[in-house]
């Protein structure tokens, strides 16, 4: 009789643990997948949707000024070069700043200090970075002509920035793959950088 | 007030409302410095013999508020880094991590890292040839990401004379105990079983405990070639059901069968304990 007990208690327990499915935050997007679509603000006001670039090569770029990472590669130009090296071939540069603290004015700012040709996009809401499952800044994402996700993940392999040996861009090697037609070698990394700061 | 003075008045409240919010953030500078930690060189000993190990370890104290990284820095964030710079024939053991905590980054990011203070060390052996008459310095290259809400990058390089390196016995005391015990030597108190894997991305880990646990944690290892996500520890009774999302990274080039990671528990006096778990992601035996 005790043993019954102990054993439907047992079971209760599992059941209870089985039940207790986990909250979870929303599927992120995956390479292979279509790249959800998006309505934003930028910097300056103006409305800009993913469905403006159809057809065209669009690469992400999660953004914080505030973030040390961003920082570094902002003052060593590596988004401002490579928005510039591949816009002339036609790729559409958009970074997104999903930093709840962060509003149109900061945005601007940090757009005017830096000469940046490509916009800002403002999501204090964070929506659109929960829906792309941006956890980094940077945090990369590319979009192929078909509106396809090629790549995602960080912008090179030197998370600390002191790497002797020869630096891998992941997006420049991306992009130069897609632009050639050819499939993307690198697909997907660990992205590395701050936190988004989202709202919660 | 004449309309110069409202405007300089008005001018000057602007100026403080556009402050970089960084700056109200992270709080005024104090004596841990800009980069929010304090670092510095020890070891257990200095009386080093022919083949004889001791440890060295650098001492982080951290600001109050503060949090730096463990190897696994969670959804975002750095592990910190020591490079050691040892005099030829020295060899170092692997980085020893005391237990981590764990905290939310952001929205659905978790962090796994350290608080108040910490040592991160390794045990170093001299050569057979060691000879105390010769000096031996002894070089640290150390990083770190130090973060509350915004983050800050920290580095030093640390030196010292081997024989003059200061010893700090109590930087070594109790260590055994924050360090996590091996996956065999270690047996754990749990018994584990595993469901789920790669075929349904779901992986849940049931450890069964031989009394009713106060707080179980899981953190899993550093890996390039899996993605660990949304994470779930629960505990009901002695059971306690860990849930991820595991998932190989696309084009992984590194191991994807197996996921090293790490349980904690809290005992009842509030002490806490840690083992390995190596979680064998065969798809034969998931």
């Amino acid at each position: 009789m005790k043993n019954s007990i102990k054993h439907t208690m047992i079971w209760i327990v599992v059941l209870a643990l089985l039940c207790a499915v986990p909250a979870t935050a929303g599927k992120a997007v995956a390479v292979g997948e279509k790249a959800p679509g998006f309505i934003l603000t930028d910097s300056a006001g103006e409305e800009i949707s993913l469905s403006d670039f159809e057809g065209k090569v669009v690469v992400l770029e999660w953004l914080n000024p505030d973030c040390p990472f961003v920082q570094r590669h902002y003052k060593a130009g590596t988004m401002k070069d490579l928005a510039a090296k591949f816009g002339t071939q036609g790729v559409v540069w958009l970074t997104i700043n999903s930093t709840k603290y962060m509003d149109a004015a900061a945005n601007a700012k940090f757009k005017a200090s830096n000469h940046l040709s490509y916009p800002i996009l403002v999501d204090q809401s964070g929506e659109v970075g929960h829906l792309y499952g941006a956890m980094t800044t940077p945090h990369m994402y590319v979009i192929d002509g078909a509106g396809q996700l090629v790549y995602i993940g960080a912008i090179d392999d030197d998370p600390r920035g002191n790497k002797d040996a020869p630096i891998t861009n992941y997006v420049a090697a991306a992009l130069d793959e897609v632009l050639a037609g050819k499939a993307v070698t690198t697909t997907e990394t660990k992205p590395y950088g701050c936190s988004v700061k989202y709202k919660k | 007030m004449t309309c110069g003075k409202r405007l300089l008045v008005a001018a000057a409240a602007l100026g403080l409302c556009l402050l970089p919010a960084v700056a109200d953030a992270a709080g005024p500078v104090g004596e841990f410095g800009e980069s929010r930690a304090r670092v510095r060189l020890v070891t257990d000993t200095t009386e080093i013999e022919p083949g004889s190990t001791s440890y060295l370890g650098v001492v982080f104290e951290i600001e109050p508020g503060w949090h730096i990284y463990w190897r696994n820095p969670g959804g975002a964030g750095l592990a910190t880094d020591i490079q050691w710079q040892l005099p030829e024939g020295f060899e170092a053991g692997d980085l020893q991590w005391p237990l981590p905590i764990a905290f939310t980054q952001s929205e659905g990011i978790p962090g796994y890292g350290y608080e108040g203070s910490v040592v991160l060390a390794a045990e170093v052996r001299a050569p057979l040839d060691y000879d105390a008459k010769r000096p031996h310095q002894i070089r640290a290259k150390v990083s770190w990401l130090a973060c509350r809400g915004v983050c800050v990058l920290g580095a030093a390089e640390l030196e010292g004379s081997l024989a003059a390196l200061p010893v700090d016995q109590e930087a070594f005391r109790g260590r055994e105990e924050d360090l996590p015990r091996a996956a065999d030597p270690g047996r754990p108190p749990f018994s584990v079983t595993t469901t789920g894997g790669f075929a349904d991305g779901r992986l849940s880990l049931w450890l069964h405990w031989p009394t009713e646990p106060r707080l179980v944690e899981w953190f899993p290892d550093p890996s390039d070639a899996l993605r660990v996500e949304e994470i779930s520890v629960q505990t009901r009774g002695d059971l306690t059901r860990i849930d991820a999302v595991v998932r190989p990274l696309e084009n992984a080039t590194g191991a994807t069968d197996r996921l090293d990671s790490l349980v904690v528990l809290t005992g009842p006096e509030g002490g806490r304990h840690g083992w390995e778990l190596v979680v064998d992601l065969d798809d034969e035996n998931p």
